[in-house]
């Protein structure tokens, strides 16, 4: 999947690079300026941070007597901080609607601690690296028109698919996303012609909720999102 | 050569514990289940003090009825009538019933078997419960008798093939003998006393070692397993208790490093990550239980130190749990 995503870079780069290129070379007759067309696409990817979250306690309880539980050990879980890479592809529906396709993958590890064993064995964590997959569709809105060389806020949410495998390939665990959030991007160049009509970065905030999954069966996982992109517009 | 083994299995409520197996693990490897359903098992005519004998047989098939409904089994009943035959009498008629031991001081009840050492295929099974104690069938149980239907349940469950579960807990009496502090299956060998109504509800142990022994046809695509090998320094430590424990899902599931190398394997899991838990049976008298030459009871209890996934519908790789000596 990491493959992928580079060959897509790497198409997009091409794809974006030979035409404007052979523009310049071309011995077109003089005509009369036309007004660029607008951008109809963006394409952006990039590297962020998406914070860790509990999966919750849970205890090893036999039964006991009188009714109470007796304890073996408790346990509890976690996901870890990862580093997701993210592209996304962007319809722009308007000047300032753009309905997203985004892509993700992150490899956070899957952490759970056990303390209280009833024989006295110490504390230990143990722990287990999982590939997450993520896909969703979602709608960003830009609080005002993009100007080169000014920020332009925005608001975005969607939701999507999430998928974890487990180290050594051995389960696929499937779950649903959401995400809300919004950030910033900083135009660099606008509205020029040919194929690219513009490039810039931009930062995201988010927060993403998952269910089922990685999740626990009773709740959902809420992570902190954060990440910076590279986007073209054509 | 084919023959026919008589072999006792006992439920105590002061007795040695191990862990969940299957019963043929002690006789070669064997396991020891029923070939042909329903299994018809007939009750004898007459009670004991305070349990009239239609509600024993009434008691008897809702423990029946209790590992019949598991959903990842499949296993039938049949009630076949009530008869003069006494349990242990080898008549080919599985007959469950009171007798009185006296004898058997610790012993609640006891399940025989009669089947091919070969095929492992059942031909009898008989379960008798200990009239020296009292017994109750109160719904809600009696804090002054043992619980008919719980030990009921326990004893069907070696009426199946199964061996005991060593999911629990327990401390040496005063007086002689073990007290459980804490039991995580059914088929626990030593019951949690009088009043206590807890096991007529099968626990997760108890779940996966019927469904491994009677599969339906879902159970191996919809569950899981995990494998290794209990190691201390360059040898095995047979006979370790392993038990793995899903966060998710709160189950607790118990096996036997009984390889020559120490393996062990566990099925029936729900698929996902587990804690794997490797202690000695030092809660009981293991040789009351296992056929091995020796069972490792020198060392500390360990945790794998990584998390453990059961995939669904398949075994995982192998990993080498290394437990180091007290």
């Amino acid at each position: 999947m990491k493959a992928l995503f580079f060959f897509v870079a790497f198409d997009l780069f091409v794809a974006f690079v030979f035409p404007v290129s052979a523009q310049g070379r071309g011995a077109q007759p003089p005509a009369a300026p036309r007004p660029p067309r607008a951008a109809r696409m963006e394409v952006s990817a990039g590297a962020g941070f998406l914070g860790g979250s509990s999966l919750g306690t849970a205890d090893a309880d036999l039964r006991g007597r009188g009714n109470q539980p007796f304890e073996l050990f408790d346990t509890s879980s976690r996901i870890g901080g990862s580093v997701p890479l993210e592209v996304r592809l962007g319809f722009l529906l308007g000047p300032r609607y753009v309905f997203e396709i985004r892509g993700a993958w992150s490899r956070p590890a899957l952490e759970t601690s056990v303390t209280g064993d009833v024989e006295g064995a110490p504390p230990v964590t143990l722990v287990e690296d999982v590939d997450q997959y993520s896909l969703d569709l979602g709608l960003l809105v830009n609080l005002r028109p993009a100007r080169s060389r000014s920020l332009v806020p925005f608001i975005s949410a969607g939701a999507g698919y999430v998928g974890a495998v487990h180290e050594g390939l051995t389960l696929l665990e499937n779950g649903i996303s959401f995400r809300g959030g919004g950030g910033l991007k900083y135009p660099l160049v606008t509205g020029r012609r040919g194929r690219i009509k513009g490039v810039g970065i931009r930062a995201d905030a988010a927060l993403i909720v998952m269910t089922s999954g990685l999740a626990t069966e009773s709740g959902a996982t809420r992570q902190v999102a954060s990440s910076g992109s590279l986007y073209f517009s054509f | 050569m084919r023959r026919l083994l008589l072999v006792t299995i006992v439920c105590a409520w002061t007795a040695p514990a191990l862990a969940y197996s299957h019963f043929g693990t002690g006789v070669g490897n064997t396991r020891v289940h029923w070939t042909d359903a329903p299994v018809r098992w007939l009750a004898t005519d007459r009670g004991a003090p305070g349990v009239t004998s239609s509600a024993f047989q009434t008691t008897l098939a809702r423990a029946f009825t209790t590992w019949q409904e598991v959903p990842t089994a499949s296993i039938e009943f049949s009630f076949a009538g009530f008869t003069a035959a006494e349990p242990f009498d080898e008549e080919g008629l599985s007959v469950i019933g009171f007798q009185a031991h006296p004898e058997m001081e610790r012993v609640l009840g006891a399940t025989t078997f009669l089947f091919d050492d070969e095929t492992g295929e059942l031909i009898e099974a008989d379960i008798f419960f200990n009239s020296i104690f009292e017994w109750s069938t109160a719904a809600a149980g009696d804090p002054d008798r043992f619980d008919l239907e719980s030990v009921a349940v326990h004893e069907v469950g070696h009426f199946l093939g199964l061996g005991h579960s060593a999911i629990g807990e327990t401390e040496i009496r005063p007086e002689g003998g073990r007290r459980v502090l804490g039991s995580g299956a059914v088929m626990f060998p030593i019951s949690l006393g009088r009043g206590s109504v807890v096991d007529r509800v099968l626990q997760p142990d108890d779940i996966a070692g019927v469904s491994d022994l009677y599969p339906d046809d879902n159970f191996e695509n919809s569950t899981g397993g995990v494998r290794g090998r209990v190691r201390r320094g360059t040898g095995p430590a047979r006979g370790a208790h392993v038990i793995v424990f899903n966060p998710r899902t709160q189950e607790l599931i118990g096996g036997f490093a009984l390889g020559d190398d120490g393996e062990f394997q566990i099925l029936g899991l729900t698929p996902g990550p587990y804690v794997v838990r490797v202690e000695p049976l030092d809660d009981a008298d293991v040789d009351s239980f296992f056929t091995l030459d020796s069972v490792d009871i020198d060392f500390l209890v360990t945790y794998y130190p990584r998390l453990v996934v059961a995939p669904s519908g398949g075994v995982g790789g192998s990993f080498d749990v290394t437990v180091r000596p007290k």
